[in-house]
């Protein structure tokens, strides 16, 4: 198969570079920016240091910290509406994949005429906006290296997502000392949720040899760490890690995408409220076993970066038990709660199935998957 | 004026024909088949001088036959 | 409460009876499907006794939905061997429908060798009339014949010579609302062939003095619904390259991109392909008096259909298609697109699929009894399946025949079917649609292009051609699918018709049912008909060789097409 990888973000990182914001900014002729994040960022004092920073650097500053969860179309809506009055020149967002994704949203609309549902898809010929340069603080959604968004849309109360070049920042900053805040219980969700696009992006019928590459070192990162960052949030080594492998996680499935899990993830989390991250690692372990079929020579990756040995002659089926298996080891060692332990009943998650089966993620599984292999692979996860 | 799938597009002079659909929101891409005042173009054609007063019809393929 | 006519051609009878309840609200392809696993055994010699060929309306004929009056006909294929909905346009499905008719069941085989028209006449009398003064006619002569005789408010529905020769790749064509040209084809999958078994020469229908009206369970409703959906479709006609040009235009893409098939599918891009293209068809149309934007069936409103002149100005073909252009043409090699209208008019007046000749003719070619590009040598090879010669008649049996007879060893066929205008190593899902469909190398059966992240890729390719592949089942029995992919936003109204016209539920999934039942049925009917899913895959030289344009093989992993049809 001929494969090919596209997206690519221009990226900084390390320690202490969100303190080249503003630098970076002037260098690309930036005058006015519209700093983008939540008001949980501004508390904890983050968005004010970009901020100093960028004025520092004699940039004006127009602040929106009016990011919320799963960024509402009206929110964006509103946003790009009041930055265009601005005149801003370039955005900045700062915090996790809702700001960023708010930012994306805008940029979008910067000159393109809204609603911005209008976009959802693949848009090949949207105007371009503005420079966008993202400052991620956790590790993470990767949407500091992917080319889409998503964004909820209130009077059809569905999210979708928008993928564009519009999408793609011009820069992404990776400063890891801004997630040593982050909580044992956000490290673990963002945590594997990067896991799940590295798996995903790995096994899906998308995958290529660079993204299988950034995928792989992604998963064995994240799987030497994370439990060191869910142990001790102060730990930077771990901290920096996480953070690359998120970015790694990020460029792997921006360019291969991801199917199963997170189908079923998207819609366990609308019916019942469940976060992101775990909402789509939940059933992982499952679907690299149903993958393992025909990506076993994937499957066996995935168990080598989790330091699990796979003998030379062990079938595909074998394979996928022992890449499930320690799959499933590494989220329970972070406190990954499964279905029952969320309180939902067997009946009702099983219940999802079918909507499940119609998310287009399956496009992208490495084979075709019904409704009820779906349901047995939620039955599977329920109480694991 | 020019019009694109009946919509008006402003003309300014040295506009190609590409010019013009972009402008009115088309794609040149893959899949796009033009008429200028009833004559099919090549993807070549396209960066041919529009003129004021054209009727571009531009059609994408969407089903195979 | 539609009817059915059941022709006995070893009887000789002709009975009209309501049409079975459980086949009320079904049609066209979904019908073909129920009625042939019911009473034809899949096992059974196709031009024997015990095979039928039936006629079918489809869901919403004689409806004021925009193209519901196309016709399915069906049975088992002397061809593929399996089942086969040949689906087209033309005039005969709306006199039908305004006969009250949903099914035409032709069974059985004459005792005596003769030939028989059945015909239908403006007061609803059907019979089967004596058709010996039109043996060997072909289908140009034979509608002439017939309006002399009837009069021209009527449709036919045709063999000629190709048919009446039980040639595996010969076609039905049926009569072109207007023109009366008979450049509508049932062509794929040698049913030609079934009708001359039968002895059957032409079913000729007359206008009905009264009209059959269907008692709707809301009339208003439908209505309101059909008429959402044909204004859908009349926007959607404006920018459509269908409408606006035919389905020529999609050589602009396809030669583009290196799907065309270039040389017996050579994988190569074919420089002159614009010299059989959009542009030329125009200007040629244009100054010598052709048309396009013509309507094969009444109401039709996107109007894909053309009438081609020579050079002279005089009538040449109609219905001049991307298909017969593209694989007489750059898959031959062949840039002369007067020389190709020639090849069209020829395939209609015998009889014959244009898709499965014109790969015949590719064989000729790589194997060197004919030069690439030789158009006139194609014509004589064309001729001598008219007139029935040695190799003519191996011609008539398609392209697998051609290339067996000449030890070709690259033969494009799928369950002994050729394949269509699409290279299948550039537009994976399309070679994923041939593969598996139960009607073998069919592209309307699902045409994945420009459907998945990228054509040549993996990503989406299977999904999209169950996807397409269940919808072109419910929608090949309901409408033409060219419209149909104008009204893919409100598929659910589909759903709502339904209901509105037959009463039950209106869900959109009765449609969605539908159509995942007619795929299961066919593939039923081809797994005790002895097709296994060895019959499921392309010729081995797709997964082998790279298409030179694009570097791509075949390279879709055979597990993914083994469960491609699990619901």
């Amino acid at each position: 198969m001929i494969t090919e990888y596209n997206v690519f973000v221009p990226s900084i990182m390390g320690s202490g570079s969100s303190l080249r914001t503003g630098l970076e900014l002037k260098k690309r002729g930036c005058k006015k920016a519209l700093v983008v994040f939540d008001k949980g960022l501004k508390a904890v004092g983050i968005s004010d240091k970009v901020v100093e920073n960028l004025q520092n650097a004699g940039i004006e500053t127009v602040d929106f910290d009016g990011v919320l969860p799963d960024p509402p179309d009206t929110v964006v809506e509103g946003a790009a509406e009041m930055a265009k009055e601005k005149g801003i020149d370039c955005i900045v967002a700062i915090g996790g994949g809702s700001s960023m994704d708010t930012a994306k949203g805008i940029n979008v609309l910067m000159n393109n005429p809204p609603p911005i549902m209008k976009y959802f898809g693949v848009q090949k010929n949207l105007k371009p906006g503005v420079p966008l340069i993202f400052i991620p603080t956790t590790s993470g959604t990767g949407s500091e290296v992917t080319n889409m968004c998503v964004i909820s849309c209130e009077s059809l109360g569905k999210k979708d997502s928008v993928i564009s070049d519009v999408c793609v920042g011009t820069l992404a900053i990776l400063d890891p000392e801004l997630t040593l805040g982050l909580p044992p219980k956000l490290t673990a969700a963002t945590g594997v949720d990067a896991l799940s696009h590295a798996v995903e992006s790995l096994t899906g019928g998308h995958s290529n040899p660079l993204s299988d590459a950034l995928a792989r070192d992604a998963i064995r990162t994240i799987a030497k760490w994370l439990p060191v960052a869910y142990e001790d949030g102060s730990n930077i080594e771990a901290r920096e890690n996480l953070l690359y492998a998120s970015m790694f996680a990020g460029m792997a499935f921006t360019n291969a995408l991801v199917h199963v899990g997170h189908a079923i993830g998207h819609t366990l989390g609308a019916k019942f409220h469940i976060p992101h991250g775990t909402a789509v690692v939940i059933s992982l372990p499952e679907v690299i076993e149903y993958a393992a079929k025909t990506e076993h020579k994937k499957v066996r990756m995935i168990c080598e970066a989790l330091s699990i040995q796979v003998p030379d002659d062990a079938t595909p089926e074998e394979i996928g038990e022992l890449g499930k298996n320690a799959l499933r080891k590494l989220i329970k060692s972070v406190d990954i709660p499964n279905l029952k332990d969320l309180g939902i009943s067997l009946e009702d998650a099983m219940g999802t199935a079918p909507m499940a089966s119609q998310d287009a993620g399956l496009a992208l599984a490495p084979y075709r998957i019904t409704g009820g292999k779906i349901a047995d692979i939620i039955k599977s996860a329920y109480d694991a | 004026m020019i019009r694109v799938n009946e919509k008006e597009v402003e003309f300014i002079r040295g506009m190609t024909i590409a010019d013009a659909m972009i402008k009115a929101g088309w794609s040149t891409g893959d899949g796009t088949i033009v008429m200028v005042d009833g004559e099919v173009l090549s993807k070549e054609e396209l960066s041919r001088e529009a003129e004021s007063d054209t009727e571009i019809r531009v059609m994408l393929l969407i089903s195979g036959g | 409460m539609w009817s059915k006519l059941t022709i006995d051609m070893e009887a000789l009878t002709v009975q009209k009876q309501p049409l079975e309840e459980e086949f009320q609200d079904l049609g066209g392809r979904g019908l073909v499907a129920q009625y042939l696993i019911k009473n034809v055994p899949p096992n059974c010699d196709p031009l024997g006794k015990e095979n039928q060929l039936l006629f079918c309306t489809s869901v919403f004929a004689g409806t004021r939905l925009t193209t519901s009056n196309r016709l399915s006909v069906g049975g088992k294929s002397p061809l593929t061997g399996g089942i086969k909905e040949s689906n087209s346009g033309g005039f005969a499905a709306a006199l039908f429908a305004d006969h009250g008719l949903k099914l035409i069941a032709v069974k059985n085989i004459p005792r005596e060798d003769k030939l028989w028209i059945l015909r239908i006449t403006s007061d609803g009398e059907a019979s089967l009339q004596d058709a010996e003064e039109y043996r060997g006619m072909n289908n140009y002569d034979f509608v002439d014949a017939i309006k002399e005789r009837f009069g021209d408010k009527l449709a036919t529905v045709s063999i000629g010579s190709a048919g009446e020769r039980r040639y595996r790749a010969s076609s039905i064509q049926i009569s072109e609302f207007n023109s009366g040209h008979p450049s509508r084809a049932a062509a794929r999958g040698g049913l030609g062939a079934l009708m001359g078994s039968k002895g059957l020469k032409a079913i000729v229908v007359e206008k009905p003095m009264e009209k059959f009206k269907f008692e709707f369970k809301d009339e208003e409703k439908f209505n309101e619904l059909a008429l959402k959906l044909n204004k859908m479709v009349a926007e959607g006609a404006k920018t459509d390259p269908f409408h606006n040009i035919g389905t020529i235009a999609t050589i602009e893409a396809t030669g583009e991109n290196g799907i065309l098939p270039v040389k017996n599918f050579s994988g190569k891009l074919f420089q002159d392909y614009k010299e059989v293209g959009a542009k030329k068809f125009m200007t040629n149309l244009a100054s010598r008096g052709g048309k396009n934007k013509m309507a094969c069936q009444p109401g039709c409103v996107l109007q894909c259909s053309n009438c081609y002149n020579d050079k002279d100005g005089n009538y040449l073909t109609s219905g001049f298609e991307y298909e017969t252009i593209a694989l007489f043409g750059p898959n031959c090699g062949i840039t002369d697109l007067d020389a190709i209208a020639s090849m069209d008019r020829l395939c209609d007046d015998i009889g014959v699929d244009t898709i499965d000749t014109a790969n015949a003719i590719a064989m000729c070619m790589e194997t060197g009894k004919l030069q690439w590009g030789d158009a006139e040598g194609a014509l004589e090879l064309l001729k001598e399946m008219a007139d029935g010669t040695g190799f003519g008649q191996i011609m008539g049996n398609g392209c697998e025949a051609v290339g067996n007879e000449l030890n070709c060893e690259r033969i494009p066929v799928v369950k002994h079917q050729a394949m269509a205008a699409y290279d299948p190593r550039n537009t994976k899902g399309t070679g994923i649609t041939y593969a598996t469909s139960p009607m073998g190398a069919d592209h309307t059966a699902g045409l994945a292009m420009g459907r998945a992240f990228d054509d040549r890729g993996r990503a989406a390719q299977a999904y999209v051609s169950n996807k397409l592949q269940v919808a072109m089942s419910f929608a090949d029995s309901m409408m033409c699918i060219f419209a149909f992919a104008h009204v893919v936003p409100a598929l659910p109204l589909l759903g709502e018709m339904m209901g509105a016209m037959y009463g039950g539920s209106s869900e959109y999934s009765r449609v969605t049912t539908m159509g995942v039942k007619t795929l299961l049925t066919e593939r039923g009917f081809n797994k005790m008909a002895g097709m296994t899913e060895k019959d499921d895959r392309l010729p081995e030289f797709f997964y082998r060789e790279r298409s030179e344009a694009t570097g791509s093989k075949f390279d879709i992993d055979d597990y993914e097409l083994e469960v491609l049809f699990e619901f």
